[in-house]
């Protein structure tokens, strides 16, 4: 149970660097545009710009051990109680991704490319990590593994595949057992109690304060767009001091729930469902906005669901609170790499009815099969639910933005406003 | 329409009872069984009829027997003559302050006792005035058994064991007061019978 | 005082009923599913009410209907009535802050009520006597302040508070909660003639023993706690009286065969009107010896070990075991009234109360009120051939060791809680789910004492109610999802689950 010899010793490689200085211009071109476009927006917290430091680039404040990780499924709070900090690594950048195919192959998700991608430049933040911890969660997370093992110290976090937390609740909490002590071992650290416990304090408060905002947007979605609110989500995750970010997002909250609209809105009220978009590729939340509709909640893993769920636990045991960690992060989770997607229906159902929502967009990720099959069901319950629903697959790059402009604009038109 | 008729209903039964408010019973006398003498076998007897009457002991506990005090019961001769009857103390058994059962004994003329015809009934009931009276443990003397009786109303095992001398004997039909008891199962079975109803609507929500 | 209460309690009385009580329950019940203004609804349960007063009262002027009727009053109707009912189902606005004058003047009457008692104590037995106070202010009083502080605590708090509360009642009760001065010189007289041998002890003297009523709670407050205890016993008591009766003399009707089987319906009655109206949720709030268990599980949970989830066929051997082992003691109080000279049937020797023999609450309950050198023994091996040691035993160590490995196994086999149980579903209480709000996270099952897996796994049906559950509350109070779960009762919610940041 203690050194998890998951990756065949005898196959390992050279890690891979790229000379490309192109590509790092480009990236950060990328970013910055988004930034720029961003800036633009009427009404923003004093404070973002920390958040969009800390997405750019979180930096190395002290010589805490860096864990990246990948996904919206691995207990963070492992890893903040062993006094590391947790660095989340999927990859947003169109830039990165051509950068991946020429090592991978060009059929993957756009996300594995570019995450990939990152540790090809050696002055990457990711590659300031010390440990890589991946799930088992789709196809190209589960295979990105074995090649990210080359770069970085890697584990993977085995998933059930049925979200039966009877049947394999057992099995995940002695999962993320397993995951404690590789990393204990590999950080040369000893998990205690006590630190887990205020790890957990630490996120229960990030959920807090994520869920008053999805309160207050939802009710004024004027107060706070929603490219703004998926940067101070997503900067949470971004490697920084987790108490520094709570300070910060306080701040802003305060400003978001103090504003008072002073005209009715009649935007199109839209809930977003669908595969991770994560900064700087906000083209599709640019163009919602741009086309004048508000997205008043989501399930996306890099919205405010990351955060929605608090992790629940009733006695301190070790034992107790892995399975309590588990259940949260495990069996909450809407992610379609699960055989039932019906957490991730019920969810936008209900998301629908709570914040009166006048429509559904899904977002897929071009190559990848899960949102693509869920895709088709959604449709139908949503259609059998009278709930208007837009399916929009792209990758990352920018060329299709104006045909998708076109085509969100014309869903848009046909939605009810009552 | 319906439950007013059914309440209708439900409240004569309970009228009904309400209102044998007093009631009777016929006594006859019997010669006094060996188990009354008992006691004198131990301690000094002291009790026992004068010269030229009879006494006449038993136990009383009519299932129909709820009054409040001892002087709501009487024995009346045919004539509407009042006989007092002397209460053994310790032997009157309360039921929610109600006297449900007592021991007596009673004094007349040795001819009236004799007399089959003599139309001894025992009265009972709150609209019944009494003036009786209390004694201490009841201990028959032996030598005075020709003048003692056992009484005996109605249903014959009550009273116990006794030679039957006397040709008619009137049974007085129950009343159903007695098995006042079994209404318990009224409100049990009404419990019950709810929570399969409503077993059954839930079995048929979740379908 | 009591002279000056007597004629206000006497038009009162219907209040007490156990009639009343459930007429009540299925009142708000049925109101509450019809369609009409709630001028209407509120017009439609007093006349309802004055109905059943009326009724109440032409009864209980004939002499077999007032017998009938006394034997199903109790206190905890009354209060069950004026105090709980309201505090569940009135909406918390400023009618619920009027209605609080009403617990705080039944506080203030039982303070009035102990003082009372104090000032008739002689003059020369002035001291301290614990708290002498009449049952009935004592129960109003007790739930009268729980209810006032129900607001002010969350749910966890409230459940330990109202657990502590009842555990110290029912089984301190006994010592400390006399009726008054000479009620508790008869209590330390008692003492002096205490039974040595519990095999042989039969008669306890609780509390609540005067007014020919005999008072039984759902789930296990044991009579064979220090004096007595507070209420007659658990449900299993009432169930062996009821065995012992002698049917033949009834049949005599022999007046005192035919009290006591009146007296033993009637608590009957009141006690499966108290399982139709709170369903399970004494075990998993007033339970004493639960609470006693909940004391060993809590070195569990300090230690931080995990606790023992049993199996499915480890559950249905429980209850198995349970339903198996009270009948057998059952069937041996039906054959006492035919025990011999030697107290033997058909060569066995039986007890009076052959199921208080064997079940542990005999062994823990006075050990927990009086200390170690109350301990009452194990039975000896020649009674009922060894059955009743050996049952005593099996059921201690099962007792002890599913409070301390597991969380509340013991519950499972427990027979006082199968009748509640079976009012689970169906009675007036039920757990709720909206399957739309739920994501599956399995929190619920995780904390369940019960370890009742069907909330976490139905998805379709709204009703999520069990017999097994003990109406704990624990799965409401954890689930992260606003108005997943919630708890209902006659129809009106309770409680709801909600996020605590």
């Amino acid at each position: 149970m203690t050194d998890a010899k998951q990756f065949d010793e005898r196959y390992r490689l050279n890690p891979r660097r790229s000379d490309d200085p192109g590509a790092r211009k480009r990236s950060r071109f990328v970013a910055e545009q988004q930034r720029l476009l961003q800036s633009d927006l009427t009404r923003r917290p004093s404070n973002i710009a920390f958040f969009e430091d800390l997405l750019t680039d979180p930096g190395r404040p002290d010589d805490k051990p860096l864990v990246g990780y990948f996904c919206n499924m691995i207990p963070i709070e492992t890893i903040i109680a062993l006094d590391a900090r947790p660095i989340r690594l999927g990859c947003g950048n169109p830039a990165l991704v051509q950068q991946g195919e020429e090592v991978l192959s060009g059929e993957i998700c756009p996300l594995a490319k570019a995450s990939f991608a990152a540790f090809l430049d050696a002055d990457n933040p990711a590659n300031r990590c010390d440990a890589l911890i991946l799930p088992s969660s789709c196809d190209a997370k589960r295979k990105l593994g074995e090649v990210l093992a080359d770069y970085k110290p890697t584990f993977m976090f085995n998933l059930p595949p049925e979200q039966d937390a009877k049947r394999f609740g057992a099995v995940a909490a002695a999962e993320v057992e397993r995951m404690a002590s590789w990393l204990s071992k590999r950080l040369k650290r000893r998990l205690r109690r006590s630190a887990l416990l205020e790890a957990i304090s630490h996120t229960r408060r990030r959920t807090a304060l994520i869920r008053r905002f999805q309160e207050a947007r939802s009710a004024k979605p004027a107060a706070l767009s929603v490219r703004d609110f998926f940067v101070i989500i997503q900067s949470a995750a971004a490697g920084g001091d987790i108490g520094a970010w709570l300070a910060e997002a306080e701040k802003a909250l305060t400003e978001v729930e103090a504003y008072e609209p002073t005209r009715r809105r009649f935007r199109p009220r839209i809930v977003l469902t669908g595969a991770p978009m994560i900064w700087p590729n906000f083209k599709v939340l640019n163009l919602i906005e741009e086309a004048r509709a508000d997205v008043v909640a989501d399930t996306l893993c890099t919205g405010a669901e990351s955060c929605f769920d608090p992790v629940v636990y009733e006695e301190k045991g070790r034992k107790a609170l892995m399975r309590a960690l588990a259940e949260r992060y495990v069996f909450a989770s809407p992610c379609p790499c699960f055989i039932s997607q019906g957490t991730r229906i019920a969810r936008v159902l209900d998301l629908v009815q709570e914040y009166r929502a006048d429509g559904v967009i899904n977002y897929g990720l071009r190559l990848c099969q899960l949102f693509d099959m869920e895709a088709y069901r959604l449709s139908r319950i949503l259609k059998e639910n009278k709930i208007p629903f837009a399916n929009i697959r792209t990758d990352y790059s920018l060329e299709d933005t104006e045909q998708l402009r076109v085509r969100l604009e014309a869903f848009l038109e046909t939605v009810e406003k009552d | 329409m319906r439950t007013g008729r059914f309440l209708c209903g439900l409240l004569s039964l309970f009228f009904g009872v309400a209102a044998l408010a007093a009631e009777t019973a016929d006594l006859r006398l019997l010669p006094a069984p060996d188990r009354f003498f008992e006691a004198a076998a131990e301690s000094a007897p002291n009790t026992a009829p004068p010269e030229g009457e009879v006494l006449a002991f038993g136990l009383f506990n009519d299932p129909r027997l709820s009054v409040t005090g001892i002087d709501r019961i009487a024995v009346m001769t045919r004539d509407g003559t009042q006989i007092p009857l002397a209460v053994e103390k310790d032997s009157v058994f309360y039921e929610f302050d109600r006297i449900v059962s007592l021991r007596f004994y009673f004094l007349v003329d040795a001819d009236l006792a004799d007399d089959a015809e003599a139309g001894l009934a025992l009265s009972w009931g709150e609209d019944v005035a009494a003036s009786n009276s209390e004694v201490e443990k009841v201990i028959l003397d032996p030598e005075a058994r020709s003048r003692i009786r056992a009484f005996q109303w109605g249903n014959a095992d009550l009273a116990g064991p006794a030679d039957t001398q006397i040709a008619d004997i009137q049974v007085i039909a129950d009343s159903s007061a007695g098995y006042y008891f079994l209404w318990y199962l009224l409100p049990m079975a009404i419990i019950f019978a709810l929570l399969t109803i409503r077993k059954l609507a839930v079995r048929r929500a979740s379908e | 005082m009591n002279d000056f209460l007597q004629p206000i309690l006497n038009l009162a009385e219907p209040l007490t009923s156990a009639l009343l009580a459930l007429l009540v329950v299925l009142a708000i019940a049925w109101l509450r599913g019809r369609p009409w203004t709630a001028r209407a609804r509120r017009g439609a349960f007093v006349l309802v009410v004055a109905l059943f007063f009326a009724v109440y009262y032409l009864v209980r002027g004939t002499a077999a209907g007032a017998r009938w009727l006394a034997a199903m009053n109790t206190p905890f109707a009354a209060v069950f009535l004026t105090v709980v009912l309201p505090a569940m189902h009135l909406p918390r606005n400023k009618w619920y802050r009027l209605f609080l004058v009403w617990p705080v003047l039944l506080v203030a009457i039982a303070v009035v009520s102990v003082v009372d008692a104090y000032r008739a104590v002689p003059g020369n037995a002035r001291g301290f006597h614990w708290i002498l106070v009449r049952p009935v202010w004592l129960i109003a009083g007790v739930t009268a302040t729980l209810v006032l502080i129900q607001p002010l605590l969350r749910l966890a708090t409230f459940r330990r508070v109202v657990r502590g509360t009842c555990l110290v009642v029912l089984v301190y009760g006994g010592f400390a909660l006399r009726q008054s001065y000479d009620d508790y010189q008869a209590m330390l007289a008692r003492r002096k003639d205490a039974v040595q041998d519990m095999m042989l002890l039969s008669e306890t003297s609780p509390v609540m023993q005067h007014d020919d009523r005999l008072a039984y709670l759902p789930s296990a407050p044991c009579r064979f706690t220090a004096d007595g205890g507070y209420v007659q016993g658990c449900n299993l008591e009432m169930i062996q009286r009821l065995m012992q009766v002698n049917l033949g003399a009834v049949g005599r009707r022999d007046p005192s065969a035919i009290g006591a089987l009146s007296i033993i319906l009637g608590a009957l009655v009141v006690f499966l009107v108290f399982c139709f109206a709170t369903g399970r949720a004494a075990c998993g709030w007033l339970c004493p010896l639960s609470t006693l268990g909940d004391v060993l599980n809590w070195f569990r949970v300090r230690l931080g070990l995990p606790h023992y989830k049993p199996a499915q066929p480890v559950k249905l051997a429980a209850l198995f075991s349970g339903i198996g082992l009270g009948s057998i003691a059952l069937a041996m109080a039906k054959a006492y009234p035919h025990l011999d000279a030697e107290g033997k049937f058909a060569g066995c020797k039986i007890p009076l109360y052959p199921f208080c023999k064997i079940c542990p609450s005999q062994q823990v309950c006075p050990v927990a009120a009086h200390g170690v050198s109350a301990y009452a023994g194990l039975p000896t091996w020649d009674w009922g051939f060894g059955f009743f040691r050996a049952a005593c035993m099996a059921l201690l160590a099962f007792f002890a060791l599913g409070f301390i490995a597991s969380r509340r196994l013991w519950c499972r086999l427990c027979p006082m809680g199968m009748i509640a149980g079976l009012f689970n579903r169906g009675g007036m209480f039920r757990l709720a789910k909206d399957a739309g709000k739920c994501n599956q996270c399995g929190v619920c099952a995780d904390v369940c004492p019960m370890d009742i897996d069907m909330v976490r796994s139905e998805m379709t049906d709204e009703n999520v109610s069990s017999f097994d559950c003990v109406l704990c509350l624990k799965c409401v109070e954890k689930c992260p999802r606003d108005e997943c779960l919630s708890i209902e009762h006659a129809g009106a919610k309770v409680a709801e689950s909600q996020y605590q940041p």
